[in-house]
């Protein structure tokens, strides 16, 4: 239990599950569920830049265009619910597929301009086709249709509790499939990739190709948080694909640790939505507040919340490595009982 | 960052120090959502107050107008409240900044009715908030008053059961319009078209009002978004020698249009008919730039019943806004606002169905114009009448915002778009699901 | 088919509005080059440029208000530039995060102080109208902003490549370390550069006001084609930018003749089409921003 889904996973799940009970009485539903659709963004993203250390600055126009290809396709191939979000997964795959094609020569600032341009380039097609998206207006009129799922009976997803507990699934499932990834042999390279990409090459590593696999990837994600995103708002719109919408997945990741820990991201979403949504309330300008809480965190706190939590936990800077290696082992190297556990937890 | 390699693979296998993570885990994703909760829940009280949500802008494009969208409103509400409320309920007014941009609205449109439990939502101006809103609005069955947007769609095809929409459209503008036009203007007509939706649905209404008119097109242009520079479409505008050039174009880049046509003289060139002109966007322009004729619904220098008195209240409560007279924009917002709450008197009660029935057909007859409206039952439309304007030469204003003066008029009746014609089919009130009471 | 005297405005228009974006690109680049940062804030210091000259110049006149913008930008640049110190040497992302939420931040507070509408700017009086010149009517005011440009363009060429201190900080871009050994203030010099690469996106910003009307997101339509013409043009070359900036407003402008709606696209598909052919760029220095 603890390879697939370890202690700390499961306490999330655990609290995802129960929280429409305390949402009910007097936040509301759907944010709990903007929280899980961005997580799944944002936590694919972060396979990027947290694990790779690709600094991709666009994504924002895949969590978007997977709307525009989900409402393309209900409304005028197919209707029903599995085969276009279907659709939205694996068109904006094929999107990410070919922007990666372009840059994954490419590292650092280079790699972060053209993930902007072409994110940027994402943006104006929508408006540019607006035959087919519907352009500032946005593509609306998508459904949320029940779903039958077999054993279960059918759901009728318009109730938002319903839809909750759908995007819950989704949001499991995500979640234990990115953590297989990021502990495989796959994840493995990504990180020394990070760490240098030339000594990776030196082993013969083809990182190009791990590269482009990791950003097909991480669109994959982003498709899915994207469709299930349009779902929830019964429409698609091109707002999130925007340049400074971009921004905000980056942010989150930021803030939450994405650097430092695999549940980085997920704190990251909560604290910058739930903050939004307090802060739009209190002020007019709270994107002044917003603007300045960024460059603050960039400052003062760049290894984000999570990984501000795991320096303060290490007690020392000497690692002691036999020490170490016995607690994992549980052996003791010279009869000592072992020393304390040096840093554990994701 | 993390540098310390293999160790930090091995800490994250292992599950050590699980407690703490939970806890941060827990702490933050429960707490920070459940947060916001517990403030907002609704005392116990009898009598609790009529909650309006305004979905206005605040920012983007259409900010001033949706300002003095939300001055009109307020206005009502407040006259609504000192004469004491609505079935003995005092009204609360929530506002929301949609930022002129569809995915905004839609977000914070949910947000009013999920935590703060609106009974009512009035709002949005651009046609692109409008749609998906009153979308939203009918999925819940709550009643929306679409009170300053002109795209046709929302009373066409997008038509809903819960929505009413109390401006003029875009077939009402270009049909008022053509007779008009040709009449006192010319025949020979240019069209600029702004590309986007609205400015493309405009063309088409202005196309269909030309055959009417016996106008000829003797050229089009597309004005893509963006555009800043004129110069080229002016000089073919000069070539084609027309007597009026329909000018489809809308925000800023109606703005940079003008600046240029009047930087090249190309305001004299031809009679520039804009379809329909919001008091707001024709502020910051000055009465040299604001050249050109143009459709309005209404302006507070009208001389028509109420329209006085209703300056004089405005005035004295707004002295210190940006636009602290009345306008078209603000007048829409409060005449909607007023006629819901007295909707709701008339039903009796705040259960939608009800009030849906107050609302269809009724005959709106203090509007501080000539005609009155009325709330059309098959679409929803306010049918209302047109004003042909132009804006005043300096010499003749007699103050900052006394900009417009009225030409001549179409009667409601003239100017609405047929029975005939309409493509809306709303639900019925039973399928619409019940909302308040 | 077009007429000769539409064929002419468009590419007028075009080259013109090269000329704009290739002094709005080299101040970005020369931030990006020297310092390995991604200025996000360059649009919303663009802005800032025309919102100072709008308040400016009923007061001391247009050309006064020329001078005094772009310097109150670069002083603005020069703050942040103190933030930016210190992500230098760190992944580059924190740089660009940083600037990013300084756009955002300064953006709002365009909003607080001017107010979310939008403005016209007059051309000055001298320069206001058309000129006729045979079958073609042109605006005074580009013909100004050309030469305005150009003039720019050539300043900031003396300056680095006559001046010793251009040389410095072309050096500094190449080898901080060896520059620093010499005994130069690196420091100092690259706050000198975010000045004055923030200075010229400011001064760029009060001479497109009058084309292009001022509302708090201008800087957008500024700063993207910033990044295409850096792309295009190659990091680290100075006639890069230039060339980058003319080529993206020619082929802009051109379009605007023949497909209108594509115009701002077809500045992507330049930029795919000339990384296809030359990925660095076409006039880029190898760095070690590349692989």
């Amino acid at each position: 239990m603890n390879r697939w889904v370890p202690l700390p996973m499961l306490g999330l799940f655990l609290l995802a599950a129960a929280l429409p009970s305390v949402l009910w009485m007097g936040g509301y539903t759907y944010l709990g569920t903007e929280v899980m659709i961005w997580a799944i963004f944002a936590l694919g993203y972060n396979l990027l830049l947290g694990y790779t250390g690709l600094p991709a600055f666009g994504h924002g126009a895949f969590f978007g265009m997977a709307g525009y290809f989900l409402g393309a396709t209900q409304k005028w191939l197919t209707g029903g619910l599995w085969l276009p979000l279907a659709a939205g997964v694996l068109g904006t795959m094929l999107c990410g597929g070919l922007v990666g094609l372009f840059v994954a020569r490419r590292r650092g600032i280079y790699f972060s301009l053209l993930t902007i341009a072409f994110g940027v380039m994402f943006w104006f097609l929508v408006f540019v086709l607006d035959a087919w998206t519907g352009g500032e207006d946005g593509l609306t009129g998508i459904q949320r249709l029940s779903v039958t799922v077999p054993g279960a009976g059918g759901l009728a997803l318009r109730d938002n509790v319903t839809f909750y507990y759908f995007v819950y699934a989704f949001f499991v499932a995500s979640t234990i499939v990115l953590w297989r990834i990021v502990n495989s042999p796959f994840g493995q390279v990504i990180r020394a990739i990070k760490q240098s990409e030339t000594r990776a090459r030196a082993l013969g590593y083809d990182t190009p190709r791990y590269k482009w696999a990791v950003f097909t990837l991480s669109c994959g994600f982003a498709g899915l948080a994207g469709g299930l995103y349009t779902l929830a708002r019964y429409g698609a719109f091109a707002e999130p694909m925007s340049l400074q919408q971009s921004g905000n997945v980056v942010l989150m990741c930021l803030i939450g640790g994405g650097f430092a820990s695999f549940y980085g991201p997920v704190l990251g979403v909560v604290v910058f939505l739930v903050l939004r949504d307090v802060l739009s309330t209190l002020t007019d300008h709270w994107m002044l507040l917003y603007g300045l809480l960024f460059m603050g965190i960039i400052l003062f706190l760049p290894e984000g919340i999570l990984g501000l939590i795991q320096r303060a936990r290490r007690p020392t800077r000497f690692h002691d490595t036999q020490a170490a290696e016995a607690a994992r082992t549980g052996d003791t190297p010279s009869g000592e009982a072992p020393g304390p556990a040096p840093r554990g937890g994701g | 960052m993390d540098t310390t390699g293999m160790d930090s693979t091995r800490g994250r296998r292992t599950g050590k120090l699980t407690r703490r993570q939970v806890l941060t885990g827990a702490a933050a994703f429960g707490a920070g959502v459940g947060f916001i909760g517990p403030w907002r829940r609704a005392g116990a009280q009898a009598k609790k107050p009529i909650l309006i949500g305004l979905t206005c802008d605040a920012t983007g494009t259409f900010a001033d107008s949706g300002q003095a969208d939300r001055r009109g409103m307020i206005l009502a509400i407040e006259e609504a409240n000192a004469r004491g409320g609505v079935l003995g309920r005092s009204i609360e007014p929530r506002w929301e900044d949609t930022e002129t941009d569809a995915s905004v609205a839609v977000r914070k449109a949910q947000r009013l009715i999920e935590r703060d439990r609106i009974d009512y939502m009035i709002g949005a101006l651009s046609s692109g908030v409008a749609a998906p809103l009153s979308e939203l609005a009918q999925r819940h069955g709550i009643i929306y008053f679409n009170s300053n947007s002109s795209a046709d769609t929302v009373t066409n095809e997008k038509c809903q059961r819960v929505n009413f929409v109390w401006d003029a459209n875009n077939w009402m503008f270009a049909n008022a319009l053509g007779p008009l036009v040709a009449k006192t203007l010319g025949t020979r007509w240019f069209i600029l078209t702004h590309d986007y939706v609205w400015g493309k649905n405009q063309t088409a209404a202005t196309r269909e009002s030309a055959k009417k008119v016996g106008a000829q097109e003797v050229g089009e242009l597309l004005i893509p978004q963006g555009t800043r520079d004129f110069s080229s479409q002016l000089l073919r505008i000069r070539s084609a020698k027309p007597q009026v050039v329909m000018a489809n174009v809308a925000g800023i880049e109606q703005t940079a249009l003008r600046e240029q046509a009047y930087e090249f003289g190309a305001d004299k060139d031809a009679a520039w008919v804009f379809p329909q002109q919001d008091f707001p966007d024709l502020v910051p322009l000055g009465p040299k730039k604001a050249f050109g004729y143009f459709c309005t619904t209404w302006h507070y220098t009208l001389n028509e019943p109420g329209a006085r008195e209703f300056t004089d209240s405005f005035r004295k409560r707004w002295a210190g806004a940006p636009i602290p007279v009345p306008d078209n924009v603000s007048c829409n917002g409060y005449l909607a606002t007023r006629e819901l709450l007295r909707a709701i008197e008339r039903a009796g009660t705040t259960r939608n169905h009800e009030v849906i029935k107050a609302l269809e057909g009724h005959v709106i007859k203090d509007t501080f114009r000539k005609y009155p409206s009325t709330i059309r039952p098959w679409d929803h439309l306010v049918g209302q009448m047109i004003y042909l304007a132009r804006t005043k030469r300096e010499s003749e204003m007699k103050e900052r915002w006394d900009m417009i003066e009225m030409v001549a008029d179409v009667a409601p009746e003239l100017a609405s778009p047929p029975q005939s014609a309409s493509k809306c089919k709303m639900q019925s009130v039973a399928e619409t699901p019940v909302y308040g009471g | 088919m077009p007429e000769a005297a539409e064929l002419v405005t468009h590419l007028l228009n075009g080259l013109v509005l090269g000329l704009l974006y290739a002094v709005v690109a080299l101040g970005f680049m020369l931030i990006l080059g020297t310092m390995e940062v991604i200025n996000f804030s360059h649009g919303v210091l663009f802005a800032l440029g025309g919102y100072f000259s709008l308040s400016l110049a009923p007061h001391v006149g247009w050309w006064a208000a020329l001078v005094l913008a772009p310097l109150l930008v670069g002083a603005i640049g020069l703050v942040l530039e103190l933030g930016v110190r210190r992500t230098y040497g760190r992944d580059p992302l924190f740089g660009l995060l940083f600037t990013f939420g300084a756009a955002l931040a300064l953006e709002e507070v365009i909003r607080i102080v001017w107010g979310a509408r939008g403005y016209t700017v007059s051309a000055p009086a001298f320069v206001a109208g058309p000129f006729h010149l045979g079958f073609l009517f042109y605006s005074k005011y580009r013909v100004l902003v050309a030469v305005l440009a150009v003039a720019l363009l050539g300043l900031v060429w003396w300056f680095l490549e006559r001046t010793p201190y251009g040389a410095i900080i072309k050096a500094g871009a190449h080898d901080g370390e060896m520059v620093r050994a010499l005994g130069i203030d690196l420091t100092r010099m690259r706050s000198l550069v975010f000045g004055l690469g923030t200075a010229m996106a400011g001064v760029a910003g009060v001479i497109a006001a009058p084309m292009w009307s001022l509302k708090p997101t201008v800087g957008a339509d500024a700063v993207m084609p910033a990044f295409i013409v850096v792309v295009i043009g190659g990091i680290g070359s100075f006639w890069g930018a230039v060339l980058g900036g003319l080529m993206v407003g020619l082929v802009s402008g051109l379009s605007n003749l023949v497909v209108p709606r594509g115009s701002i696209l077809v500045m992507y598909l330049l930029m795919t089409a000339v990384l296809l052919w030359r990925p660095r760029g076409l006039l880029g220095q190898k760095s070690i921003l590349e692989l």
